[in-house]
């Protein structure tokens, strides 16, 4: 492929025309995820994950300025929410990224997470093996962190940064949210207000009793990210969490296991999609669907009747 | 699988402030299904580069303090001289009346002045988009 020669020399339009390929799922993925395969995991990827209005992008802007200023490359992937409604999206993270818009040693990409089916997880996914491939050295993927398909992707890096707010509440509703268990590094940001101290406080009494593995413990790190305070030490806990999990090898077995469940999940997919396209292609599918619609038989009696279908089942399976 | 191609639209304005037309149109385009990418205020160069890591079909652009006849033949001119033929300009806000001979003399057929309804911006993206690339 054409488009891929072009990346490997450098192109940010092949790049991001390659983005759009993988993004649109379109049938070239598995050729140009073969073709980039080798010359991957050389980057290392970071996920900034929380509640909306944290401060997120901001302190993506923020981290990116110290990493340039360090010499190295950054790829970001910013993501927010599809519409439901009308499938449409407003992609406004990168408004706040405006300094390093004529950088070339930067390279921005907002994506919506679009339909169901984890389609956006396995897109991003495929967007950070090819920024890493293109030769970024430092990979950041920002979600609004209350969502699966958000979780799931975050859960595809090597550091997780959790941002809160003192306004998102107490840390109880961060134990709700999911987001106590995947972090590695908490952020309180916008410190300087109210209830900063206080959160901060909390979450450490937490992460004292429920310390998840024995070579790492969970900072709270304080920052204004409007402010720059707080970056610099923020980066070098990123270092320090990078550094743990080389020297205690945790690094390659946190990407084994991350291997592992992307072939899980692209198996899984590839037999759903598989399965799906079958049962819509028997007639019986869409009179199923209008007994349904009518009252005349329920879901789980309607999935019953075409599991019991012996050719339906042949076909999916062989 | 197949091919599951959204129109994709960059927003960016020339100046920061009298953004309401900017976010009403943004949300007119969300609410029609399109991915919007908010730019805020970005001069030429820096919408070049942010229209090419997007990969947008359409640039929206708002003039509102600014010059749109040195500004929108500067993007068109910056477009070029990176070889991209496939990003269409949209031009929106307040351009005086003389000058939009200009911008259609430079290609510019989107052009939508104060009293648009969003539906003719959406109609337009629509019929323009390619699906093909």
């Amino acid at each position: 492929m054409e488009l891929i020669d072009k990346m490997f020399s450098g192109d940010q339009i092949a790049l991001a025309r390659l983005i759009t390929i993988l993004e649109n799922q379109s049938q070239s993925v598995p050729e140009i995820m073969k073709a980039i395969y080798p010359h991957i995991g050389n980057a290392y990827l970071l996920g900034i994950t929380g509640p909306p209005g944290g401060g997120k992008s901001t302190l993506v802007d923020e981290l990116t300025s110290i990493i340039r200023r360090k010499g190295l490359t950054v790829g970001i992937v910013a993501v927010d929410p599809t519409s439901p409604f009308s499938g449409g999206a407003l992609l406004g993270d990168r408004v706040r990224m405006q300094k390093h818009y004529l950088d070339d040693g930067v390279f921005i990409r907002s994506m919506a997470t679009r339909g169901s089916f984890g389609g956006l997880t396995n897109a991003a996914k495929c967007v950070i093996r090819l920024l890493d491939a293109f030769g970024k050295d430092i990979i950041i993927v920002e979600t609004v962190g209350v969502g699966q398909t958000e979780l799931d992707i975050i859960k595809a890096v090597d550091t997780v940064l959790v941002v809160l707010v003192p306004e998102a509440g107490d840390t109880i509703q961060t134990m709700k949210a999911g987001l106590m268990e995947i972090a590695d590094i908490f952020v309180v940001n916008k410190a300087d207000r109210e209830g900063a101290k206080q959160m901060a406080g909390e979450l450490r009494t937490m992460l004292n009793d429920s310390q998840k593995q024995t070579y790492w413990q969970v900072p709270v790190m304080e920052t204004q990210a409007n402010n720059g305070i707080g970056i610099d030490e923020l980066y070098a806990e990123i270092e320090h969490h990078r550094d743990v999990l080389l020297q205690t090898g945790n690094l390659s077995v946190r990407r084994r296991r991350q291997r592992e469940s992307e072939l899980a999940e692209i198996v899984e997919r590839r037999i759903k999609d598989k399965i799906v396209e079958r049962i819509r292609k028997e007639g019986k599918f869409s009179v199923l669907v209008k007994k349904i619609a009518d009252g005349e038989i329920d879901p789980y009696s309607a999935s019953n009747e075409i599991f019991s279908d012996k050719e339906v089942l042949r076909d999916c399976f062989l | 699988m197949g091919n599951n191609k959204k129109i994709r639209v960059l927003v960016v304005s020339d100046s920061p402030g009298h953004a309401t037309g900017y976010y009403v149109v943004g949300k007119g385009l969300r609410e029609a299904g399109i991915e919007v990418i908010l730019g805020g205020f970005q001069i030429p160069p820096q919408i070049v580069e942010s229209a090419v890591q997007e990969d947008v079909d359409f640039i929206g652009y708002r003039i509102m303090d600014g010059a749109p006849e040195i500004l929108v033949p500067r993007l068109v001119e910056l477009l070029k001289e990176r070889s991209i033929r496939d990003i269409q300009i949209i031009v929106g806000g307040i351009i005086p009346p003389p000058i939009v001979p200009t911008l259609k003399g430079i290609g510019i057929e989107g052009i939508f002045t104060p009293g648009t309804k969003i539906s003719d911006i959406v109609d337009y993206v629509r019929s323009h988009f390619d699906a093909g690339t």
